[in-house]
């Protein structure tokens, strides 16, 4: 192995992370875990990184596992249902909550 | 405002207990709480009896003998200070009788206190000089050749104050501060008699001490005995001004004492509802960073980075910036420039840098350092509790009676709030610390904890759902509370499976390295022992399971009934000062302020109609992506308002890749810092103490930052930021920070009742503060959970990709010191250097043994993101297999070490597990010569040339 300092591609982190994501949900089971996946990158991802995982997903489907597959199938058939409803506590004309850093 | 000293009743008010009793003082009827003393009852009456030993931040003493009173019906003058007031009493302050008992006592202290008054440093500030004048002295029969002790050296050791012996009166109350308010136990008195004088530990100088160097010795003291060297070098202060430090999130307020515009000294508020009139050696310290010689006080731009900086006016320089991202935006999208918002700005800085991003740059690009610290805290909080915060006020930990602290090290990064809580503990509360360090927590002075849990790097989720292992399956979980309170059904699910018992402490023990034994004994304590109350830091969020540990966490206190009432909860402790205010402020690219996401049509159509342009639908980038976009092109432009992500994120090589491939770099901050060898336009920076706005601490409490200086820059951040949206076009009109925070509390619903006035007349306010809760919110979720039913979320403990393996076979965890603050580019400017000069890597005595290595040699530290050196601290503080370090200095530029590697959730850089070696080197590496020295390049400025 080279000593050379490694940096991930941008290819390789989008699948990384995506799987990682999965790996995180597997005890919800695959129907729940596959929606929360595709809501996650709908919420979380900018534009050019969902496309490029979308790409990638058509392109490279090898990499990528049947719940994660699934979940990027999802994202690009349009953006998935909230997973967590608005609270009252940050209703403000009803508007929606999401919340994460 | 004009100089007062604060108030000092003599003693602590006193504990509640719901009684009053009625008395006369010198005439005048009181009534007054049961227990408060009759020193404290005449002060509050408005009279001040004579004292020297006593302060009201301190119990009463009872030995000086000038506070003494007489009492009806009573034989003798019992000290005022340790007597309590009692019904029907009457008492007299001052009778002829008391008159010459107190100018007896006094002139023994003058008999043995040297005269020099006129060129004493405490000259106009001194309660022995009060008090001499207060009972009359005016002769002393004992002459004045006592043993002054005149000609002992002053131990000017610490470079913040002098310790003079000879202007000691021996009244204790350094050492009684250090005790009770500080809980480090370094001062004594030794000696008897006239040699009786204060002892820093062992007969050791203050600086090689013990000694934290918090100042509650200095504040304490009566006479010139400790003393601000600041104080004697410029004399005693003019005026006051209330506002609140810039260092970490506990958020202290102070009064800065000036002079004109110089700064005296900085003097813990008493009325601080954080701080309670304590300081750590930074905020009460280390603020000589706002006039250092290296702050860049005029803008400079330049070509490209390989040229020397250029100094130019504000207005080319906002031009230039502005010019810059419209000519980017024009050639590669609107979506190719974002930027960064600081955890160390003002809540109206913060706001006003993300609303510059999604107004004037038109998309969601928007990051902030808070991330890079507390977003599981986001993401893990609001998903089981319904929103992103701490559930108490600090004042809270005094009920608690079982303290659970999972990866916090309070006693160096949160040392003010770490001394309330080591109060508590003497009181008697228990401790479980889960930490794969031996913190000072685990054991100090008159501090054990009744659990050390030391599990290995990265196991937090295991070693907490084994507890939860421990609290279901001996079913000693409330279950009146998550019937209440909680989802059962989720309940039910969660509990089934952390019951299983491949999650028991027995079957997770070859993972955490943790005995079982222990675990249970914790768990059954936490979950049977009272009022439980979590509280936990960096060493929770900084992993890839960052997120899963806070729901984690979140699943215990819930299961426990441990939410909704003072005592217990679950508390982040926030790294720095602004964090908890950063997130509240937008500064996420998925969300605006208030934590409510930009997909939501209503919300952004509140802000739409506010700013008046279309908002971007769609999340931004975080800065790690914002990286990698860099290095393929779509993204080239990026401004960053105090932070230093070179330094301070991970992987420092991905970091430089990414701001090298960028065209435009704006950095405004205080110094030329290590992001900016990168930048192409340096934007000034403005200190704290030049400033006005807000600052919202770890408990959510919104405080005022005041200006008590004009800013050596010219401008305040915030006029800045306003500076650069109106050259871009967008026309804003703040004329004070206090109309930006109406804005932010218009559309902002936790913000809603926040406005200047309220927080002028209230001191403070914790949010959620609106038409639902006027006066603030000081303890969330006390009648039900914010999302409604607390959430049960399963979190199955899925390791870290990060791996030991032959090559790589110890684990690195970082984190901060005492006297330092993140990157160190404040207090690596002031004097806290004499306590830690240089970052070090501290090893266990087998590993160190193993590799041939002694304390003090220079070791390689390297893992598969690069390698740098360091000296080695050989130390039993960490266990074996796990090597810590710190990453103040950029000469050791730890984050070259640590990986890409992150939050699942959040991107929460996983900082606290990095697979490493460590091996003998010679000195600092090629890479490290080859940094300095581009650094030194990078910061060349050019020579104004000569006016024609």
């Amino acid at each position: 192995m080279s000593d050379e300092p490694q940096i991930m591609s941008t290819a390789d982190r989008l699948v990384y992370m995506a799987h990682q994501i999965a790996r995180n949900l597997a005890t919800m089971g695959e129907a729940k875990a596959t929606e929360t996946l595709a809501e996650h990158l709908a919420s979380f991802w900018d534009p050019r990184m969902k496309e490029r995982i979308i790409a990638m997903a058509q392109e490279e489907p090898d990499r990528f596992s049947p719940i994660v597959a699934a979940a990027v199938a999802r994202l690009a058939g349009g953006r998935p249902v909230p997973q967590d409803q608005a609270t009252p506590f940050n209703a403000v004309d009803e508007a929606g909550h999401c919340d994460a850093g | 405002m004009t100089y007062t000293r604060e108030t000092d009743h003599g003693t602590p008010a006193a504990i509640a207990t719901g009684k009053s009793v009625s008395l006369t003082i010198d005439g005048q009827a009181v009534t007054l709480p049961e227990g408060t003393s009759i020193m404290r009852a005449a002060s509050l009456l408005g009279g001040s009896i004579p004292k020297l030993c006593a302060t009201d931040n301190v119990e009463s003493f009872g030995s000086c003998r000038l506070c003494l009173v007489e009492v009806e019906g009573r034989n003798g003058y019992p000290a005022s200070c340790t007597t309590p007031v009692a019904e029907g009493m009457v008492v007299r302050t001052q009778t002829e009788r008391l008159k010459k008992l107190r100018r007896g006592v006094m002139e023994l202290y003058i008999s043995d206190h040297p005269l020099d008054c006129l060129t004493c440093g405490a000259n106009g500030d001194c309660e022995l000089q009060d008090q001499a004048g207060a009972v009359g002295l005016r002769e002393v029969r004992y002459g004045y050749d006592g043993a002054t002790n005149m000609g002992q050296a002053k131990d000017q050791s610490n470079p913040y104050f002098d310790f003079d012996p000879s202007k000691c009166i021996v009244c204790s109350r350094c050492v009684r501060a250090c005790d009770e308010v500080q809980g480090t136990f370094a001062l004594t008195i030794e000696g008897m008699g006239f040699d009786s004088k204060v002892a820093a530990s062992q007969g050791e100088d203050f600086l090689g001490s013990e000694c934290v160097s918090c100042g509650a010795c200095v504040q304490a003291c009566p006479t010139a005995s400790l003393i601000e060297k600041k104080v004697v070098e410029v004399g005693t202060p003019d005026r006051a001004i209330v506002t609140t430090c810039a260092y970490c999130g506990v958020g202290c307020t102070f009064r800065a004492e000036m002079r004109g515009e110089e700064l005296v000294r900085m003097v813990p508020w008493k009325d601080g509802k954080a701080n309670r009139g304590h300081s750590c050696v930074k905020g009460r310290f280390a603020w000589g960073y706002a006039q250092h010689q290296d702050r860049i006080l005029n803008p400079m731009i330049r070509a490209s980075v390989s040229e020397p900086w250029r100094e130019v006016s504000w207005d080319e320089a906002i031009a230039h910036t502005a010019s810059e991202f419209r000519r980017i935006q024009a050639k590669y999208g609107t979506r190719s420039i974002g930027g960064i918002t600081s955890s160390r700005c003002t809540n109206e800085e913060t706001f006003l840098v993300q609303k510059l991003i999604r107004q004037g740059f038109g998309n969601n690009n928007v990051d902030t350092c808070a991330r890079v610290c507390h977003s599981p805290t986001g993401y893990g909080l609001s998903k089981t509790f319904g929103t992103s915060a701490g559930t108490q006020d600090f004042d809270s930990v005094m009920q608690a009676d079982v303290i659970l602290v999972i990866g916090a090290n309070p006693t160096d990064g949160h040392p003010v709030f770490a001394s309330r809580m080591k109060r508590r503990l003497r009181q008697g509360a228990k401790l479980i610390v889960m930490d794969p360090r031996r913190t000072d927590l685990v054991k100090s002075p008159h501090v054990e904890a009744d659990h050390h849990l030391p599990l290995r790097p990265g196991t937090n989720v295991a070693m907490l759902t084994a507890m939860a292992h421990v609290i279901v399956t001996e079913k000693l979980y409330d279950e009146a509370f998550i019937r209440e309170r909680c989802d059962w059904d989720e309940f039910a699910d969660w509990a089934e499976f952390v019951s299983q018992p491949a999650r028991s402490p027995e079957a997770i023990e070859p993972l955490t390295g943790v005995n079982a034994d222990e675990v249970r004994a914790a768990a059954r304590l936490y979950a049977t022992g009272g009022n439980g109350a979590i509280y936990y830091g960096l060493g929770v969020t900084e992993h890839s399971q960052g997120s899963s540990t806070v729901m984690a966490i979140a699943n215990l206190a819930m299961a426990t009934g441990n939410v909704g009432r003072e005592g217990v909860g679950v508390n982040p402790l926030r790294g720095q000062n602004n964090v908890q205010g950063a997130c509240d402020m937008g500064s996420f690219p998925h969300e605006f302020s208030g934590y409510r996401h930009v997909s939501d049509t209503a919300t952004r159509s509140l802000f739409e109609r506010a700013w008046g342009v279309s908002l971007d639908a769609e999340p931004g980038l975080r800065i790690p992506n914002m990286l990698d976009a860099a290095t393929d092109g779509t993204f080239k432009g990026l401004f960053v308002q105090g932070e230093d992500i070179l330094q301070s994120d991970p992987n420092t090589h991905h970091v430089a890749a990414g701001l090298a491939a960028m065209e435009c770099v704006v950095v405004q901050d205080l110094f030329l810092n290590e992001t900016a060898n990168y930048a192409h336009i340096f934007l000034p920076g403005s200190t704290f103490l030049e400033k006005d706005g807000t600052f919202t601490n770890a408990e959510r409490r919104i405080q005022r930052v005041r200006k008590v200086m004009a800013p050596l820059n010219g401008h305040a951040d915030w006029e800045i930021v306003q500076l650069v949206a109106n050259a871009m076009g967008l026309g804003w009109t703040y004329s004070h920070p206090s109309e930006i925070m109406d804005e932010i509390a218009a559309l902002t619903p936790t913000f809603a009742g926040v406005h200047y006035d309220r927080l002028e007349a209230e001191g403070s306010l914790q949010w959620p503060a609106n038409d639902a809760a006027p006066d603030g919110t000081p303890t969330m979720h006390a009648d039900g959970f914010v999302r409604g039913k607390g959430k049960f979320v399963v979190t199955d403990y899925v390791p870290t990709d990060e791996k030991t393996g032959p090559r790589f076979p110890l684990l690195l965890t970082t984190g901060r010191i005492l006297s330092h603050y993140n990157v160190g580019a404040q207090t690596r400017r002031t004097a806290n250097t004499a306590w830690h000069p240089e970052d070090r890597l501290e090893i266990h005595p087998s590993d160190a043994d193993n590799r041939g290595l002694k304390d003090g040699d220079w070791v390689i530290l390297r893992s598969r993101a690069g390698e740098t050196t360091l000296r080695a601290q050989v130390t039993e503080r960490v266990a074996p297999g796990v090597v810590y370090t710190t990453f103040h200095h950029p000469e050791t530029q730890a984050n070259v070490i640590t990986t890409d590697y992150s939050d699942w959730a959040t991107n929460c850089p996983e900082y606290k597990v990095t697979a490493v070696q460590v091996m003998p080197s010679n000195g600092p590496s090629d890479w490290q010569q080859d940094y300095a020295s581009q650094a030194q390049r990078s910061r060349r400025i050019a020579p104004l040339e000569a006016a024609e």
